[in-house]
């Protein structure tokens, strides 16, 4: 097949665009498609930046601890989180992980999943007692 | 024109597995006279370019017919250098080498020949049918072999004698017709006694049933267009992995990020959206199909949804 001319991938990429716009605007008013993921995006970019200090954290499985984050701040089970977990300041390594990495493998992975924050210390030691300040903020 | 017996090109000549092909009329055998297969009760079925052909066009699945002359080679294993698309049939159906070596084995649905090749390489021979102008590019991908036919033809009406084939596999196939149920059982009666058939159809749940809302509207649109869309899309979202726009655009329009390369993922979101038929199943449903048409040891071939698989007695 020979490749489309930039014209007619212009003229694709703007009438299908166009034509996705209003099924989905149709099938959203008929509640076809899942509103919620459209209203935590709205409800994401009017509100202020989530910033918090974890408290209550308690021991999930292996490394891992769990924390609450609170309702409202998208996470990874729905549209995607964009949570920082922080050690005294400092951002934890790797954000999205598995949650079985996590309790495995520890050493800083973390997970935003619906209103819990799930995450293992850099050194995997107890957060409880050693004696560092866990923070989150939305980047 | 090459010469060589195994060429489909020179079925006269004669591809090994051509005397299988039956009249789809009225079950008779066919003789070949030039570029015809003829049947004595006057029905004749063509040969064009290479291809046996019983049907007179390619019917509901033109955006098939685009789709894998677009990409002939994305996923054909031989042309990638992996293993994706035997890993995929070991998923959907359970099937590894010891059950297929030395079988005669009918792919029904076949697209490019992906499936026809990783089986025929494993030792079966394979006869791989579809309704779409595929059948062509699964002609270019696999002439050379004498172990694989490819014939274009309706899986409703197939030209095969019953009790035929040692295993039938039809992957991602069946809930593209009008009626996939009505499409698994006459596969049936092709398989021989003790002969294995499995199939996986898209499951009805999470993003097969958005999607499923989304297809009144996706199959309306030209092939050529959308498919130009598609290759802007999915790139687009690629490049913006971890965004409020890629997320939301993952729920309300589920595409690919199957981890196989990009362009198989432009394909396969193509592939979702485009089909005029696009059934959703239980696997309840699916076990309960297999069941009625009498086959046993009916279980769910793989860690897929939807893929069952069941043997005749
Ligand atoms: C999604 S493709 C899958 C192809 C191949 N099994 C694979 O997974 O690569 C579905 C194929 O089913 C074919 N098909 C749909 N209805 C058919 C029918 N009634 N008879 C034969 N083939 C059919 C289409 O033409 C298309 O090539
Ligand atoms: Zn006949």
């Amino acid at each position: 097949m020979r490749p489309a001319g930039p014209l007619f991938h212009g003229f694709a990429v703007v009438s299908v665009s166009a034509w996705l716009l209003l099924a989905a605007g149709w099938l959203l008013l008929r509640g076809r498609l899942p509103a919620r993921p459209l209203l935590l995006v709205g409800r994401a970019m009017l509100r202020r930046r989530h910033r918090a200090v974890l408290a209550d954290l308690q021991p999930e499985l292996g490394r891992c601890f769990v924390a609450r984050v609170g309702a409202g701040v998208p996470s990874d089970a729905d549209i995607g989180s964009r949570l920082v977990v922080l050690e005294d300041g400092v951002p934890l390594p790797h954000a999205h992980a598995a949650h079985d990495d996590i309790r495995r493998l520890g050493g800083g992975r973390y997970s935003h999943w619906g209103d819990n924050v799930y995450f293992a210390t850099r050194d995997d030691s107890d957060p409880r007692t050693n004696g560092r300040r866990y923070t989150v903020e939305e980047r | 024109m090459s010469s060589g017996a195994a060429s489909p090109d020179h079925v006269v000549g004669p591809h090994p597995l051509l005397p299988l092909l039956r009249c789809p009329a009225c079950g008779g055998e066919l003789r070949r006279d030039e570029d015809v297969l003829r049947c004595d009760c006057g029905a004749g079925h063509p040969i064009v370019r290479g291809v046996p052909r019983f049907v007179p066009d390619d019917a509901y699945v033109g955006s098939f017919s685009f789709e894998w002359n677009t990409h002939d080679r994305t996923q054909l294993d031989s042309a990638r250098g992996d293993t994706m698309s035997r890993d995929t049939l070991h998923e959907k159906t359970g099937l590894d080498a010891a059950q297929l070596r030395g079988r005669l084995v009918l792919d029904a649905g076949a697209g490019t020949g992906r499936f026809s090749e990783v089986m025929a390489d494993m030792g079966a021979r394979v006869v791989g049918v579809d309704l779409s102008l595929a059948v062509e590019a699964a002609h270019r991908n696999l002439r050379h072999r004498g172990d694989v036919l490819i014939a274009q033809a309706d899986i409703g009406r197939l030209p095969f004698g019953p009790e035929t084939f040692d295993v039938i596999v039809s992957i991602g196939v069946l809930h593209h017709t009008p009626d996939t149920r009505r499409h698994f059982e006459a596969l049936v009666p092709l398989l021989k006694r003790g002969g294995t058939i499995a199939i996986w159809v898209y499951p009805d749940e999470g993003d097969y049933r958005i999607r499923n809302q989304w297809i009144p509207w996706t199959n309306k649109i030209p092939p050529r267009l959308f498919y130009e869309w598609c290759r802007w899309f999915v790139p687009f979202l690629h490049r913006r992995r971890g965004s409020r726009l890629q997320g939301l655009a993952a729920r309300l329009f589920p595409y690919s990020q199957q981890g196989y390369g990009l362009e198989n993922d432009i394909l396969d979101v193509f592939d979702g959206y485009s089909p005029r038929y696009h059934g959703i199943h239980s696997p309840a449903e699916v076990i309960g199909w297999f069941e009625a048409a009498g086959l046993v040891d009916v279980r769910e071939a793989g860690p897929v949804r939807t893929s069952v698989r069941g043997r005749r007695p």
